[in-house]
C-alpha cells in the first residue's frame, strides 16, 4: 500500500465538508460546532464533582451547573465524535503514532513549553472571547454574526500582527 | 490550480450568487434601534408604586420577581423580600440573562436607592430586548419614607388619601413586624422560584 | 423544517447521538485536512503553507450560503437556532490573546483535541494548557474578568445589518473575497518555499 503518511485531503474538499457539518448541526440540533465548549464542560464537571455548592456559587460555572449535568451537552458528545473521527482518519492515513509535531529547528522541550503556554493562552482568551476557532468564529460566520467576523479579525489579524515576535519556534 | 479545487470554487460561487439574490431577511433577534431610545425613557407605563409592590408582597403574589440593581454589599446589607440582585454591571450576564427571559411568565420589578439606577437597568435591559420589565418608582426611599412612615393626610384631603394613609399604616405593621424590622432582615424571607428556560439552545463556545 | 431538536421533531437523545456523528465528520476533516500537524497549521502566519486559510474559509462559507439559502426555502428557521451575543471589546482582547496561543501553541481548542487524540504529544500538552488556562480563568472570574467579560454588550448584531447590505450580497461578497485570497494565498507559498528543498516540504503534503 502507497504512504500516505504525508499526504492530505484537498483542503477545499475538507472545508467543504466541514461546512456540510456546519449545516448538518445547525438544521439537526440549531448549534455550531465548537469546542472550547467543551473543555469549559470537562472543567465544570470536575468542579461539580468536588464540590457541588462550589461550582453552583461560582459565577462562572453557576448557570451551566444549574442546568442540569455539566457534560450532558451536545458540545461535549460533539468533541467524542470529533476524537473519534481524528483517530478514524489518521489510522486511514497512517498517522496514528507517538510523535511531537514541530519546526526541525527547536527542541521537543523547547515546543512542548510553547505548546503549553499556547494552550494556557487559548484557556484564557476563549473563556473572554465566548469561544474559539470553530465555536466563535467558524460558526459565528456561517451565521453572519458580527462576533464571529470580530473574531475572525482578532486572532488572524492579531496572529499576523505578532507572528515576527514567535518566528523562531517555526522558520 | 486542480480540477477539484476549481470544482469547490464554482460551488461557492453558486451558492454566493444564489445568496445575492434571493430577498434579505431578517434572522437575528431583533433588537431596539437608538432612535427609539427616547421614546423609551418617555415611556411612563414601567412605572409601578411602592403601594403595588406592598400589596403584591402581602398577597404572597407568586408571579413578582424583584430585582435588586444595586451593589451586593448594599444588597446584603437591606433589600426588600425575595428579592434577587443582580448589580447592574453585570446585569446582562449569562444568568441575568435566562432569568430576565422569564419576563414573560414573571413581573421583573427593578429597583434601587431612588429611581435612576433602577431606570438605567430597564434602559439597558429593555434596549436588549427584554420585555415587560417595570421599574419601583422612588424605590427603596419611597418605601421607607412614603410607605413604612406615611404621613396623615390634611382633614380636607381626598377620600381615597384616607384609604392610602390606612393601607400604608397597615403595610408598615405587616412589614416591620413580620420581617423583624429593617435592621435584621438581611436575608430575604419570600422565596421566588426562579425561571428557567427549557430546552434553550446552548452553542457556540459560549 | 428545521432545526430539528429547538422545534421538537427529535428527542434529547436522538440529538446527542447526532452531535456524535457530525463530531466524526468534523473530527475526520480537520485530520485529514493536516490539521493535527501542528506546522501545517503554523504555517498560515508565515506563508510556508496556507492550508488553514483554505479549509477554513471553504467551511464557514459553504455553511453561511448553505444556511441563508436553505432559510429561504423553508427548510431551517434561522430565528430559532443558536445566535451569538456580541461583546465587541471582551471578543477582540480574547481574540488577541487566542492569537499569541495560535502562534505559541500551533493549534487552536478543536484542533489540539483531534492532534491529542491521534497521539500528538505536543498536541495533548497543549490541551493539559487549555485546561490550566481554564482553570485560571474561572479561579480569578468574578474579580478580575466578570465584569469586562459582559463590557460592551451590542445584542444579536448580523453583521450584515451592521453594515447596511443584504445578507445574501454579504455572503457572495464574502466569497469572492475568499475565493481571491484562496489564489493569493497559492502564490504567495510558492514564493515563501521557492529555495526550500523538497525534503523540508515533505511533511506538509505540499
Amino acid at each position: 500500500m502507497k504512504d500516505l503518511k504525508n499526504k492530505y485531503l484537498n483542503p477545499y474538499i475538507a472545508g467543504f465538508f466541514i461546512g456540510l457539518a456546519l449545516i448538518a448541526a445547525y438544521y439537526f440540533s440549531g448549534e455550531g460546532l465548537g469546542s472550547s465548549g467543551a473543555y469549559k464542560r470537562f472543567v465544570i464537571a470536575s468542579f461539580d464533582a468536588v464540590s457541588h455548592t462550589y461550582a453552583l456559587k461560582s459565577h462562572y460555572s453557576g448557570a451551566v451547573v444549574s442546568n442540569g449535568h455539566p457534560l450532558d451537552s451536545w458540545l461535549v458528545f460533539e468533541i467524542l465524535g470529533v476524537m473519534a473521527g481524528a483517530i478514524i482518519s489518521a489510522a486511514i492515513f497512517g498517522r496514528l503514532e507517538w510523535k511531537i509535531g514541530k519546526s526541525p529547528k527547536i527542541s521537543n522541550k523547547t515546543r512542548l513549553i510553547a505548546a503549553l503556554l499556547g494552550g494556557i493562552f487559548w484557556g484564557v482568551g476563549t473563556q473572554l472571547g465566548r469561544g474559539c476557532t470553530s465555536g466563535l468564529i467558524m460558526s459565528g460566520m456561517a451565521v453572519n454574526s458580527l462576533s464571529g467576523y470580530i473574531g475572525l479579525v482578532a486572532v488572524f489579524g492579531g496572529g499576523y500582527l505578532f507572528a515576527w515576535f514567535f518566528r523562531k519556534l517555526w522558520i | 490550480m486542480k480540477k477539484t479545487s476549481l470544482f469547490i470554487f464554482a460551488l461557492l460561487l453558486l451558492g454566493g450568487l444564489w445568496s445575492a439574490f434571493l430577498p434579505n431577511v431578517k434572522t437575528h433577534v431583533e433588537r431596539v434601534p437608538n432612535k427609539d431610545l427616547i421614546t423609551l425613557v418617555n415611556y411612563k407605563a414601567r412605572y409601578v408604586s411602592v403601594d403595588d409592590i406592598a400589596r403584591a408582597l402581602m398577597n404572597q403574589d407568586k408571579m413578582l420577581l424583584l430585582v435588586d440593581v444595586r451593589m451586593p454589599e448594599q444588597y446584603k446589607q437591606f433589600s426588600l423580600p425575595g428579592a434577587i440582585n443582580m448589580p447592574i454591571d453585570s446585569l446582562l450576564n449569562e444568568t441575568n440573562q435566562q432569568l430576565l427571559s422569564g419576563s414573560d411568565v414573571y413581573n421583573i420589578v427593578f429597583f434601587s436607592n431612588g429611581t435612576s439606577l433602577a431606570d438605567k437597568a430597564w434602559l439597558i435591559a429593555t434596549a436588549a430586548g427584554f420585555k415587560n420589565l417595570h421599574v419601583l418608582k422612588g424605590g427603596l426611599n419611597a418605601w421607607f419614607n412614603d410607605l413604612l412612615q406615611p404621613k396623615r393626610p390634611a382633614d380636607w384631603a381626598k377620600q381615597a388619601e384616607f384609604q392610602k394613609y390606612e393601607f400604608r399604616r397597615a403595610a408598615a405593621r405587616f412589614f416591620t413586624g413580620a420581617t423583624g424590622g429593617e435592621e435584621s432582615s438581611s436575608q430575604p424571607k419570600v422565596k421566588v422560584q426562579v425561571p428557567v428556560k427549557k430546552k434553550q439552545v446552548g452553542g457556540g463556545c459560549e | 423544517m428545521g432545526p430539528l431538536y429547538p422545534l421538537g421533531i427529535i428527542n434529547e437523545n436522538v440529538n446527542l447521538l447526532i452531535a456524535f456523528f457530525i463530531g466524526i465528520v468534523f473530527g475526520g476533516m480537520l485530520e485529514a485536512g493536516g490539521f493535527t500537524n501542528t506546522r501545517k497549521l503554523a504555517g498560515v502566519f508565515y506563508g510556508y503553507d496556507m492550508t488553514v486559510l483554505k479549509v477554513f474559509f471553504t467551511a464557514a462559507l459553504t455553511a453561511a450560503a448553505g444556511l441563508f439559502i436553505m432559510h429561504h426555502y423553508g427548510l431551517i428557521d434561522l430565528t430559532k437556532i443558536f445566535y451569538p451575543h456580541t461583546y465587541w471589546l471582551p471578543t477582540l482582547v480574547g481574540g488577541l490573546l487566542m492569537a499569541i496561543g495560535f502562534l505559541l501553541g500551533g493549534f487552536c481548542p478543536g484542533t489540539g483535541f483531534c492532534a491529542a487524540s491521534t497521539g500528538k504529544i505536543d498536541g495533548i500538552v497543549f490541551a493539559v494548557g487549555v485546561f490550566l488556562g481554564i482553570y485560571f480563568y474561572a479561579f480569578t472570574y468574578t474579580p478580575v474578568f466578570e465584569k469586562f467579560r459582559n463590557s460592551t454588550f451590542m445584542g444579536q448584531v448580523n453583521v450584515a445589518d451592521w453594515l447596511g447590505i443584504s445578507q445574501g450580497l454579504f455572503i457572495l461578497i464574502m466569497i469572492v473575497i475568499a475565493i481571491a485570497s484562496f489564489f493569493f494565498a497559492d502564490w504567495v507559498q510558492k514564493k515563501v518555499n521557492k529555495n526550500k528543498s523538497p525534503e523540508d516540504l515533505e511533511e506538509l503534503g505540499l
